[in-house]
């Protein structure tokens, strides 16, 4: 009896030890000795070492239209926007040397730099374009960012399945260097379109043999399996270990040159004050405090970091959206008074800790186009009365702002403080909190009451942010129902101008119309984004649009003092 | 014979797995509670035992000082959360902008949270969801538990195997799982919470009153009550039920602390109530980023929680030991 | 005893398939598309159309669940929708995690909560059975979350001696395998103790103490001996929910288990991933409990005799 116990808690042991074998991580590698801060993680210390603070998507960019960051280091883009020291962005040749526009806007004759090597070994050719077209459009696959070359011709019908290929249409090539890209119409920000992640250029081999070893388009491994993921950018995919790590290996063969860190090791790591921790003990070298804004203060007070501090204007716009369709804002009266009666100066200062300006259009600052001599919005709680008044409701009203319930507690604590701030004009806010996929659904319907959001550049152009919410599809299916028809058709034939004067002109008009006389939306801030860097790490250039997701390929590291 | 007994002894293990499993890490059961052979001791000694109820756990009171110092702290928090706007004279959504996620300062003795409002005031407010959420789900599974007990004990064949079922398969759950799969579907919030629970609640309950229906059956009371043609129903709700009762009062006292728990952990988890309505697991939850900066008012809600649970498992500690003879000495 | 076995394990079988309709179930009827929550800000109503007909999920309930369960006979539980990979590689990935602080966990639950349940038996109604078994009800009513946000403020922030989150070394395993461990310590101590002060009842009990054996050589030797069975298959019974993922301990120590897993499918609306974990976790639990009850057959003479 004895034994027969001793032996299954004997077994139980064993079992448990075995267990234990398993879960042992095959990370032991040494460190690189004489380093003054000791890392743990076994990476050598010209490694940037950053935080991510949920587990990267994919390094795919046809299946995300978020986590870029393995995309934007591992891959080339045609066109390459970079930022400016005026704050601003310029375009700049990436893997397109150069490029002819016709006349009539529609086609791209783009000339292919020679030499670029894929990490397979292939070089980048224009064959390679085509098939990043192709796959994108491809309706076996499911891809989310095909919105960027559907304005192609015959693109549509590969996305119908009514044809497998854009060759000799959409895309025309001449010979491995030389192609055209061919619009249906004037898009006078395609240039612009070609430098985002989702227009990395991929390479046909690397693909099909990532799609066999996963068993098909659907089971991929491209974008997960480090091998499989080819690319021909400044780094390599080369480890990903699930909810710890991602290592980012320097390509030697890079076009530009290699770069001079060997590596970028992302860390997931999903509380502040880990990250908090981990960046004050020299583990980590850049902290990104989007979602630990209430360390900014901290760290601007601290004589050790406070000339560590990087600042980077956001090209994003966090706004109000107004239904015009829910009773009463149909009424502008009501929608100036709402627009009139937040004190944004008291938020920005207490909840964002002071970083960001106060917005009174759409189009941030360091955005082309973007209008210097747009009137201020106000706060005058009186004047925010009267129109009340006006439009028959002194005594307020009962309204409903809806949250998705995964963005978490600072959108939260945002509406609550609108919610308080509102009271003044005696309307009164429920606040309620829908689940993200009903919350997206009913907004794709229309019938979305208010609710708030940011919305962050993809390109520097106006279009990408007018377009997106006052063109008369967006319009209602991000829920605005902006009524004034004469505008939206202003708004959709921008893009086609072709004279780039004319055209900012015609935005800078069409700012002000909508924002200020027809106060179709409540503009609230154009937020910075903070981050402090550890004093070796030199040459860090944040995205152009203030993105959390960057290319590391100009950083340097020196070593430790 | 023998796998008969067998499967009371796995049905007994697998109540307490299944409570045990309510909540992470506090896997713990009522062991007598389970057990069928005190209400057979019970039923035989006394006829009435309802009055008999009430008598034990007055005794109960009078000897175990412990259990009455639980009931007395149970009673102060249901009283503090009924008579807040009494207590404290704040408005607990009062934002105070420049005062946020302080430690106790002047005016706020536990300091303010991340919208500088009144973590002492919150509290009291937030205590109402989570006393409420301990109570109604707690009853509400009780009572369905005991029914479908009741009919599967007393009914038996196609309609018991059925409800033992469905009870074996929802006790497979860990219940904060299957409260996040609720969740999941029906949308976050306090109704979510309220119908994970009772839901969930039922089916432990159902299975004890089942054994006790089962073993009562052949008590000869029932025998004789068959006999002479008292009808089913009256049988079960005059004879069987009131033999029931001071286990499903033990069972009752030990559920609702595991529910407040679940509660707290699921607003913890961002899953439970919602703002701008609050619960303590949700305060705790709003506060979190601030633990290093203001650690006041990030673990004091965690305090209240701790306080009531202890509470309310001494209390259960107590009423088992008076109402359930296998433990006395 | 072979027969018995072997109806528990025919039992286990529809119970399992049960509870994977119950999980397809309660998923399907989702309120919202998942393209829409996986495209969020940049959502396209024209992208969302097409991908949502790609993938299958305008099909009928029955055909996607015929679907999924031969599927996942042969190991495949789908792709998830946010990570882009097969569900039973991330859980492959997650479950060592999980196993680790399980082990930790159930260790520290072993090597308090056994020797507590003893003592306090032994001396039962003294000052140290009250405070043992205090500490045992402390534990079992700990609201783990903020336990851990305790031990993180007191260990890691304020003494700076533990790493606060985390898992890569030992040292990280300290704070979450105690408060689990705590937590769990409660259930065994009382188990315990109860188990044996009903053992010490019976006659062999009190044949022992009039020969005038020392008491608490006649716990140990004697009694200890039977009433260890409720407790070895308790904790075969805790093991086993401790493999199925600590939610709580997880997602405060950031440690990427089964349990974070399936926080943050639940946030990120993943459901063929919340789908997977969820299945995969009861699926232990119930292999625990038929693992404990064969155990609890044979440690228990009056039920292997039969």
């Amino acid at each position: 009896m004895k034994k027969k116990l001793f032996a299954t808690i004997l077994i139980f042991v064993m079992i448990l030890t075995c267990f234990a074998g398993c879960s042992s991580n095959g990370n032991d590698n040494n460190p690189g000795g004489g380093s003054a801060v000791n890392y743990d993680d076994g990476f050598g210390e010209n490694v940037l070492r950053i935080t991510y603070d949920h587990e990267c998507e994919t390094g795919d960019p046809r299946q995300t239209t978020a986590d870029y960051i393995i995309p934007m280091n591992i891959f080339d883009t045609l066109v390459m926007t970079v930022s400016t020291e005026d704050g601003g962005s310029e375009l700049q040749p990436g893997a397109a040397e150069t490029w002819e526009i016709s006349e009539d806007g529609k086609t791209y004759s783009m000339h292919l730099r020679q030499g670029i090597k894929f990490t397979n070994g292939e070089e980048l050719t224009a064959d390679d374009v085509l098939y990043t077209v192709d796959s994108m459009l491809d309706p076996e696959r499911s891809t989310l960012n095909s919105p960027w070359m559907d304005m192609l011709v015959g693109a549509q019908d590969v996305l119908d399945g009514k044809a497998t290929t854009v060759e000799g249409k959409g895309v025309i090539i001449h010979d491995d260097y030389n192609f055209d890209l061919v619009l249906n119409e004037s898009y006078a920000p395609f240039l612009a379109t070609l430098s985002v992640p989702g227009w990395s250029i991929l390479n046909r081999e690397a693909c099909d043999a990532a799609d066999e070893a996963g068993g098909g388009k659907t089971g991929s491994f491209f974008g997960s399996e480090p091998e499989y993921t080819i690319g021909s950018g400044p780094f390599i995919l080369k480890e990903w270990v699930l909810n710890d790590h991602i290592y980012l290996e320097a390509n030697p063969d890079y076009w530009q040159g290699a770069p001079k860190i060997d590596g970028v090791l992302i860390k997931v790591v999903s509380d502040s004050d880990t990250e908090k921790m981990m960046f004050d003990q020299g583990q980590t070298d850049i902290f990104d405090l989007d979602n630990a804004r209430h360390l900014i203060s901290e760290y601007t007070a601290s004589d050790q970091w406070k000339d560590c501090i990087v600042p980077k204007v956001t090209f994003g716009t966090t706004y109000l959206a107004i239904n015009e369709n829910i009773e009463p804002f149909e009424d502008v009266r009501v929608r100036k008074a709402l627009q009139m009666s937040l004190d944004k100066q008291i938020i920005l200062d207490t909840l964002y800790e002071g970083t960001g300006v106060i917005a009174h259009g759409i189009f941030p600052e360091s955005m082309v186009g973007y209008n210097e001599n747009l009137p201020e919005i106000p706060y005058d709680v009186e004047a925010a009365k009267k129109l009340m008044d006006e439009a028959g409701y002194a005594d307020g009203f009962e309204m409903t702002i809806a949250m998705s319930s995964s963005d978490g507690n600072s959108t939260l604590e945002l509406l609550q403080i609108i919610q308080e701030q509102w009271k003044a004009i005696n309307v009164t806010v429920n606040i309620d909190q829908m689940d993200e996929a009903s919350w997206y659904d009913v907004r794709a319907t229309g019938e979305l009451p208010m609710y708030t959001a940011t919305w962050w550049g993809d390109f520097n152009d106006p279009d990408n942010f007018i377009y997106t919410f006052f063109s008369s599809a967006s319009t209602k299916t991000r829920s605005f129902n902006y009524y004034n028809k004469d505008a939206i058709a202003r708004i959709e034939a921008a893009r086609h101008i072709i004279d780039e004067d004319v055209r900012m002109e015609e935005y800078r008009e069409l700012e002000q119309l909508v924002i200020q006389e027809d106060a179709a939306w409540i503009p609230l801030f154009h937020l910075q984004k903070i981050r402090v860097v550890q004093p070796r790490v030199k040459g860090f250039v944040p995205h152009w649009a203030g993105w959390g997701d960057c290319s590391y390929y100009s950083v340097e590291l020196t070593p430790a003092a | 014979m023998g796998l008969r007994k067998i499967d009371q002894a796995a049905d007994v293990l697998a109540d307490k797995i299944v409570s045990g499993f309510a909540m992470e890490g506090s896997d713990w059961i009522p062991e007598g509670a389970t057990e069928p052979v005190s209400i057979e001791e019970e039923a035989e000694a006394e006829l009435a035992p309802d009055e008999t109820l009430k008598e034990q756990i007055f005794s109960m009171f009078r000897h175990n000082k412990l259990a009455l110092v639980s009931a007395i702290i149970i009673l102060l928090f249901i009283l503090l959360t009924i008579f807040a706007p009494l207590i404290s004279p704040c408005d607990p959504n009062a934002q105070d902008m420049y005062n946020r996620a302080s430690n106790p300062c002047e005016g706020h003795i536990l300091g303010t949270d991340s919208l500088g409002r009144d973590v002492f005031t919150r509290m009291l407010y937030g205590g109402r969801v989570s006393l409420m959420v301990g109570l109604l789900p707690t009853l509400i599974s009780m009572v369905l538990g005991t029914i479908l007990g009741l009919i599967a004990g007393f009914v038996g064949g196609k309609t018991d195997n059925i409800i033992m079922r469905i009870a074996d398969v929802l006790m497979a759950f860990p219940s904060l799982l299957l409260a996040m799969l609720v969740s999941y579907t029906l949308g976050k919030g306090m109704l979510t919470i309220f119908i994970a629970l009772s839901f969930v609640g039922w089916a432990s309950t159902a299975r004890m009153v089942r054994s006790e229906v089962l073993s009562l059956r052949e008590k000869e009371y029932v025998e004789a009550a068959t006999s002479i043609g008292v009808k089913r129903s009256t049988i079960m709700f005059r004879h069987i039920l009131p033999n029931c009762l001071s286990t499903l009062v033990v069972l009752f006292t030990m559920n609702v602390p595991a529910n407040i728990l679940t509660e707290s952990s699921l607003s913890f988890l961002g899953i439970g109530a919602q703002p701008p309505s609050t619960s303590w697991g949700l305060l705790v939850f709003e506060m979190k980023k601030y633990l290093t900066q203001a650690p006041v008012p990030t673990l004091a809600p965690g305090i209240a929680i701790l306080i009531l649970v202890v509470a309310f498992n001494f209390l259960g500690d107590a009423l088992r030991d008076q109402l359930d003879p296998s433990l006395k000495d | 005893m072979g027969k018995y076995i072997t109806k528990r394990i025919l039992i286990s079988i529809p119970l399992m398939i049960a509870v994977v309709l119950v999980v397809f179930l309660m998923l399907q009827v989702l309120p919202g598309n998942p393209i829409t929550v996986m495209m969020g800000e940049k959502a396209n109503p024209a992208v969302i159309e097409r991908v949502t007909e790609q993938m299958g999920l305008n099909d009928p309930v029955l055909v996607r669940f015929g679907r999924y369960l031969v599927d996942a006979l042969q190991g495949d539980l789908g792709i998830s929708y946010k990570l882009n990979r097969p569900i039973a590689t991330l859980i492959g990935e997650a479950f060592p995690n999980t196993v680790k602080l399980a082990i930790t966990a159930a260790l520290v639950a072993w090597i308090i909560g056994i020797p507590a349940g003893i003592v306090s038996a032994i001396k039962k109604d003294t000052l140290l059975d009250r405070s043992l078994m205090g500490f045992s009800l402390v534990g079992i009513s700990l609201p783990v979350f903020w336990a851990a946000m305790l031990m993180q403020f007191i260990f890691a922030s304020t003494l700076g001696i533990l790493p606060i989150s985390g898992y890569s070394t030992w040292k990280h395993m300290i704070m979450p395998a105690f408060v689990l461990g705590w937590a769990s310590s409660g259930t065994i101590a009382r188990l315990t103790r109860s188990s044996l002060l009903g053992i010490m009842k019976n006659d062999y009990i009190r044949t022992a103490r009039a020969k005038g054996i020392k008491e608490s050589l006649v716990v140990i030797r004697h009694g200890l001996k039977n009433a260890m069975i409720p407790v070895v298959t308790m904790m075969a019974m805790q093991f086993a929910s401790l493999l199925s993922g600590a939610v709580l301990t997880e997602t405060v120590f950031g440690i990427g288990g089964i349990g974070v897993l399936m926080v943050s499918a639940v946030n990120t609306r993943d459901m063929p991933l919340l789908q997977g974990s969820v299945i995969f976790s009861t699926m232990i639990i119930i292999l625990g409990n038929l693992v404990a009850d064969i155990l609890y057959s044979f440690l228990d003479p009056k039920i292997r005799e039969q």
